[in-house]
C-alpha cells in the first residue's frame, strides 16, 4: 500500500497524482492514462507546464510519470485490460473500489457484437450486418463503423473470427460471412441461399439432379439445363425473388456463375444456336447428352415441325404440328406464346446468321389452314401440294361434284339446264386449273396420281353433262347459251340483321366472328372477289369470303320460317342448288309450263331477289292462271320486299277471282317485313 | 345395219277404259268426300298400277279445264320401310313428301321435327298445291309403322279441313296389313279388290288393243280358240296380254303363215323356255372351267396296233 504523500514530489509528478485522484474520483475507479490525461486538460496551465517541461509528447510524459509514481509507491496499477493498464490511489478509491473495471475493449465489443448479430440471424453475418445491429444496439452505437470493421479485420486475423463463405456480390454488406470461432458452424448453417446467385445457383443444382435422376433411370445421358427451366423453377418459388420480374437478371445471374473464379457452370456451345444450355463445370460434354435438348418454344416447334414433315411426307399444318407435339412431351412449348404467332413468328424469321439457321417455310394456305415444310427444297413441292389441295377443295365444294352423280335422272327444265351448264362450266374451270398444275414438274408421283385422277374425274363429269344436255337440246336452245357464275353475297353484318328477328344468337352476338363460325357450316360462303385485306375499313373489301345469300336466306327459311316460307324455301333449295342466274328460272314461268314447275320458279325467284325477278313475280302474281302460284307469288313480293307490294295486295284483295288468294291477301295487308318470314 | 334390228315405233300409251277400271275409280271417288284410306289390291300384272296412273291423269284434266271442285291427285311408288329401319315414321312422310312436291324435303327440317310437324307441314303442302288425292303404289313394302304415318297425314289433312284421300295400292300381304292396326282398319273405307279378266273381258280388251283382235269374230271357233289362248296364256291378267301382243307383233315380221293358237302358243313358248333354262341354268352350282384336263381313253385294240408295230 503506498504511503501517503510524505515525500516531496516534483510538481510534475504533482500534477500528474492530482489528475489520477481526479479522474478516480470522477470515475469512481481506476483508470487509464488516456482518462488521466482527459482529467489533466481540464488545467491548460498544467498540461503547458509538463509540455514544457519534457520532451516527449504529454501521452509518453504521462505514462512514464505513472510508472514512477507506482515505483514510489504513489500510485497503484490495478492491472491491465488489453492494452490499457489502469491506476489507482488509495485517497481517492475505496478499499473496495480498487479492483479492474468490468471492461471491455473495442474488439471485445465487437465479437460480443458479432455474436449478438449471429444469434439475431441464425447463421454466419456479413460486416454491413454486424453494423446495422450495432447501429440499433445504444451500448455500440457510440462506436464508429470504421473501428467496428476494422476490429472485425483483425478479430479475423486473430482467429477469434472464421470466414465461413463469401460471395461475389459486391455491396455495403460486404463479401465475407464471419461466424466467432467458439461457435460450431454447424449449427448456424444457413438453410436457405443467403444471396441472388445462390438462389441461382441452387435452383440450377436441384434441376441438374433431378436431370441426372431422369437420365440414370431411362438409360440415357444427362441433358443440360436450359436458362428457361432455371427461370421457371424459381419462378414456382414460394416467394419469387424480385429479380424475377425481368428475364435479363437470371441470364446475367448464369453467365456469373460460369465466369467467377470458381465458377459453379458452364456454357454449352451449340453451333447456330443462339439460346444457352448449362452443365455442372465439372462434367464434360462426353458425358452429356446434348441432341434433343431444346434451349427454347422455337427450337421445339421447329423440331416438331420437322418430324411432322418427315413422317407425313407432306407439307403439315398446325394440326400436325400439335399431334407431333403430343407424341413428345419434351416438344411441348414452355412459354406463353401461342403455337399458332410461334410458327408464325419463326417462317417469317430469315438468314441472318447469327440467328438461327434451322427454320421452316410457309407454302401457302388451304381453306384458311396454313401450311408448312421444313427444307427450303421442299417448298416448290410444298406450294404444288396447296395449289392441287386448294383446288380439290374447291372442287368439293361444286355443284359438279356434289349433284352430278344423278344428271342423267334429270327431268329438262330450264333450270335443271342452268345447273348443268353450271356444272360443266366448273368441271371445266377444275380439269383447267389441273392441268396448268400438271404442266409444274413438281409434286411427288402419289399427289401427281391423285390429281390425274381427279383432272379425268372432272373431264368425265364434263363429258357426262355435256351428254344430257345434248339430250335436251330443244329445252336447251331455250335458254341462254351460258350461264352466270357471279353470286349474290351478303356481309356477316348484313347477314346479322336479316337473322337478328329470328335467331337469337345473331341478336346477342356482339362479335360477327361468333356468328360466322355459328353459321358458316351450314350457309355456303364463297370468296370475296372484292377482298383487299382484313383490316380495310370497307367491310366489303375486309372479307375473305362472304355468304351466299340466296343460301342464307333458303336456310333461314327452312330453319326459322313459318310454313309458306319453309314450303318455297324447301322447293327453292332443293331445285336451285347453286344455280344463282334469274334467266334460267325465268322461263319455267311461262303459262305454257306446268303448274308445278310455275311454282317452282316462284320459289327460286323469291330467294334470288333480283330486280328482274321482282318485276316476274309481279306479273305472275296478277296473271298466272292458277290460285296457288299467284298466292306463292304474292308471298314472295312481299318477302324479296317487291317495290309495290302494298298496291299488289290492295289489288289481289279486290279483284283476285279465287277467294283463297284474296283472304291471304287481306291477312298480309299490314305485314311487316320481319312478319313474311313467319308466314 | 339397222335393218337387221326389229325397232319398233313409238306408240303412244292407251288405256282401256275396262269395266274393271271404272268401278275402281266411281268407288273410290265416291268415298274421297270422307277423306278416306282406300286399298286396291289384286295380283302383279291386273291393272291397278294402270288405273292409277289414269285416275291421276282423269283428275288433272279437270283442274286443267277448271272445272269445278277440281283438284290434283298424285301417284308415287313406294319404296321399301322396314320394321327397325329407323324413324319409319319419317321415312314413310318424307317419302311421300319427295313423291308428291318433286323436291328433297331439308334435311336438317326433317332430323328436328317430329313426324307430326312433318306432316303438318306434308298437308301445308298439299293444300298449296291443291292435291286432294294420293295413290301410294307397292304399299306393301311398308311396314305397318309407316302405313300409319300415312294415315296420320290424312288426320291432320282432316283436322286441318282439307280433304284427302289417301289410295294405298298392293298385293302380296297388304290386306293383312292394312287390318293390323284397328287406328288403320277402321279408317279404310272402301276395299277394290282387282281380279283377272273374264274370257269376254279379255276379248274386249284385246280388240281394242290390237287391230287383228278386233276383226275377230266370236262365232268363229278358230278365232275364239286364238282368244282363248291369249287368255290362257295371260293367266286374265291385262298386264301380260299386251307384251304377249308385242312379242307377238315381233314375230309376225318374219311370218307370213298362218295364226293360230298354235303360233301365239308357240311365240309364248320360246319366252317360257328361255325363262325355264335361265332357271335351271341357274340353279346348278358354278362350277369353274378345268385348266388341265385327263387325256382321253384310248381303245384296247388300239394298243395293240401300236404294240405290234414298235414289235
Amino acid at each position: 500500500m503506498p504511503k501517503t504523500v510524505s515525500n516531496k514530489l516534483k510538481p510534475e509528478h504533482e500534477i500528474v497524482l492530482r489528475a489520477l485522484e481526479l479522474a478516480n474520483t470522477t470515475y469512481n475507479r481506476v483508470v487509464n492514462h488516456s482518462e488521466v490525461i482527459a482529467a489533466l486538460s481540464l488545467s491548460s496551465e498544467d498540461v503547458r507546464r509538463l509540455e514544457c517541461s519534457y520532451e516527449n509528447n504529454l501521452r509518453h510524459a504521462v505514462s512514464k510519470i505513472l510508472a514512477q509514481l507506482i515505483v514510489r509507491k504513489f500510485v497503484f496499477s490495478a492491472g491491465t485490460i488489453g492494452h490499457w493498464k489502469y491506476y489507482g490511489t488509495e485517497t481517492s478509491l475505496a478499499h473496495d473500489n480498487r479492483f479492474l473495471p468490468n471492461l471491455n475493449s473495442r474488439r471485445g465489443f465487437v465479437l460480443e457484437l458479432v455474436h449478438r448479430t449471429v444469434t439475431s440471424y441464425k447463421r454466419p453475418v456479413r460486416i454491413g450486418e454486424i453494423l446495422d445491429l450495432a447501429a440499433e444496439d445504444p451500448a455500440t452505437n457510440q462506436l464508429e463503423p470504421k473501428l467496428i470493421t476494422q476490429s472485425v479485420m483483425s478479430l479475423k486475423e486473430t482467429g477469434e473470427l472464421a470466414v465461413i463463405s463469401s460471395t461475389l456480390r459486391k455491396d455495403n454488406k460486404g463479401t465475407n460471412y464471419y461466424l466467432p470461432s467458439t461457435l460450431d458452424p454447424k449449427d448456424f448453417t444457413s438453410l436457405q441461399p443467403l444471396t441472388w446467385l445462390e438462389q441461382v445457383a441452387q435452383a440450377f443444382n436441384e434441376l441438374w439432379q433431378q436431370e441426372v435422376t431422369a437420365a440414370m433411370s431411362a438409360g440415357r445421358r444427362p441433358k443440360p439445363i436450359t436458362t428457361g427451366a432455371v427461370r421457371a423453377r424459381l419462378l414456382a418459388s414460394p416467394q419469387p425473388h424480385k429479380n424475377m420480374k425481368e428475364s435479363q437478371p437470371i441470364v446475367s445471374a448464369m453467365i456469373s456463375l460460369s465466369q467467377s473464379r470458381n465458377p459453379l457452370v458452364r456454357k454449352i456451345k451449340r453451333n447456330g444456336e443462339r439460346a444457352s444450355l448449362w452443365a455442372p463445370i465439372n462434367v464434360p460434354n462426353d458425358d452429356l447428352d446434348v441432341s434433343d435438348a431444346y434451349a427454347s418454344d422455337s427450337e421445339r416447334v421447329v423440331e416438331a415441325v420437322r418430324r411432322a414433315t418427315e413422317r407425313l411426307d407432306t407439307p403439315v399444318s398446325i394440326r400436325d404440328v400439335q399431334s407431333e407435339i403430343g407424341l413428345d412431351s419434351e416438344l411441348q412449348p414452355i412459354n406463353s406464346a401461342t403455337l399458332h404467332s410461334l410458327l408464325s413468328d419463326i417462317s417469317r424469321s430469315r438468314s441472318d446468321k447469327d440467328r438461327r439457321k434451322k427454320c421452316f417455310y410457309r407454302v401457302g394456305t388451304i381453306d384458311g389452314r396454313t401450311y408448312y415444310c421444313f427444307s427450303s427444297k421442299d417448298v416448290p413441292g410444298g406450294r404444288f401440294y396447296v395449289r392441287f389441295h386448294r383446288i380439290r377443295s374447291a372442287w368439293l365444294r361444286s355443284s359438279a361434284a356434289r349433284h352430278s352423280s344423278t344428271i342423267e335422272t334429270w327431268e329438262a327444265s330450264s333450270i335443271l339446264i342452268g345447273r348443268a351448264l353450271l356444272m360443266q362450266d366448273e368441271a371445266r374451270t377444275t380439269a383447267t386449273r389441273l392441268f396448268k398444275l400438271l404442266v409444274d414438274r413438281h409434286g411427288n408421283s402419289e399427289l401427281r396420281t391423285t390429281a390425274e385422277e381427279l383432272l379425268a374425274t372432272a373431264t368425265a363429269i364434263e363429258k357426262r353433262v355435256e351428254d344430257w344436255l345434248n339430250e335436251n337440246k330443244s329445252q336447251r336452245s331455250k335458254c341462254p347459251p351460258e350461264v352466270s357464275t357471279s353470286i349474290p353475297t351478303l356481309t356477316t353484318s348484313r347477314l346479322k340483321e336479316i337473322l337478328a328477328p329470328l335467331y337469337p344468337r345473331a341478336q346477342d352476338s356482339n362479335n360477327i366472328n361468333q356468328l360466322v363460325s355459328l353459321l358458316a357450316p351450314a350457309i355456303r360462303r364463297v370468296p370475296n372477289p372484292r377482298f383487299k385485306y382484313r383490316f380495310s375499313r370497307e367491310p366489303k373489301h375486309a372479307a375473305e369470303h362472304l355468304f351466299d345469300r340466296a343460301d342464307a336466306l333458303i336456310y333461314a327459311a327452312k330453319k326459322w320460317g313459318g310454313r309458306e316460307c319453309c314450303f318455297q324455301g324447301m322447293i327453292a333449295g332443293s331445285q336451285l342448288g347453286y344455280l344463282r342466274d334469274v334467266r334460267f328460272v325465268l322461263p319455267v314461268l311461262r303459262a305454257s309450263e306446268q303448274f308445278e314447275k310455275r311454282l317452282i320458279g316462284v320459289a327460286c325467284l323469291a330467294f334470288l331477289q333480283t330486280s328482274e325477278a321482282a318485276d316476274y313475280l309481279k306479273t305472275v302474281a296478277m296473271r298466272d292462271e292458277s290460285a296457288a302460284v299467284r298466292q306463292a307469288a304474292l308471298w314472295a313480293c312481299g318477302f324479296s320486299n317487291v317495290e309495290g307490294v302494298a298496291e299488289l295486295i290492295q289489288q289481289l284483295r279486290s279483284n283476285d277471282p279465287n277467294t283463297q288468294v284474296r283472304d291471304f291477301a287481306q291477312s298480309v295487308i299490314n305485314a311487316e317485313r320481319a312478319s313474311w318470314w313467319l308466314l | 345395219m339397222d335393218s337387221n334390228f326389229f325397232v319398233p315405233k313409238p306408240t303412244t300409251l292407251k288405256v282401256v277404259e275396262t269395266p274393271l277400271l271404272r268401278e275402281a275409280i266411281n268407288r273410290s271417288l265416291s268415298v274421297h268426300s270422307l277423306g278416306a284410306l282406300i286399298v286396291w289390291f289384286g295380283a302383279g300384272r291386273v291393272g291397278k298400277t294402270t288405273t292409277a296412273q289414269y285416275l291421276i291423269r282423269i283428275l288433272q284434266k279437270r283442274v286443267e279445264d277448271q272445272q269445278e271442285a277440281s283438284f290434283r291427285g298424285a301417284h308415287y311408288t313406294a319404296g321399301k320401310i322396314t320394321k327397325g329401319s329407323g324413324n319409319e315414321w319419317k321415312q314413310a312422310i318424307r317419302g311421300l313428301y319427295s313423291a308428291v312436291f318433286g323436291s328433297q324435303m331439308d334435311q336438317g327440317f326433317y332430323v328436328r321435327n317430329t313426324p307430326e310437324e312433318l306432316a303438318r307441314h306434308t298437308v301445308y303442302g298439299l293444300r298449296r298445291l291443291n292435291v286432294q288425292l294420293v295413290i301410294v303404289d307397292e304399299a306393301a313394302r311398308l311396314s305397318i309403322e309407316a302405313i300409319q304415318a300415312i294415315s296420320l297425314i290424312r288426320d291432320v289433312a282432316y283436322e286441318s279441313g282439307w280433304t284427302l284421300t289417301i289410295i294405298f295400292v298392293g298385293k302380296d300381304d297388304l290386306p293383312r296389313l292394312m287390318t293390323k292396326v284397328e287406328h288403320v282398319h277402321k279408317r279404310v273405307l272402301e276395299w277394290c279388290f282387282f281380279k283377272e279378266y273374264s274370257f269376254a273381258d279379255t276379248w274386249d280388251l284385246l280388240a281394242e288393243l290390237h287391230p287383228y283382235f278386233a276383226e275377230l269374230d266370236a262365232s268363229k271357233a278358230q278365232h275364239v280358240e286364238i282368244v282363248q289362248a291369249v287368255h290362257e296364256l295371260s293367266a286374265g291378267l291385262p298386264g301380260l296380254m299386251v307384251p304377249l301382243l308385242h312379242q307377238l307383233d315381233y314375230r309376225l315380221k318374219n311370218h307370213s303363215g298362218l295364226i293360230d293358237a298354235k303360233f301365239i302358243r308357240a311365240v309364248h313358248l320360246l319366252t317360257q323356255k328361255a325363262m325355264a333354262d335361265s332357271l335351271k341354268q341357274s340353279e346348278g352350282p358354278y362350277k369353274p372351267f378345268r385348266q388341265t384336263q385327263k387325256p382321253p381313253r384310248t381303245n384296247k385294240s388300239e394298243k395293240q396296233t401300236v404294240s405290234t408295230k414298235s414289235a
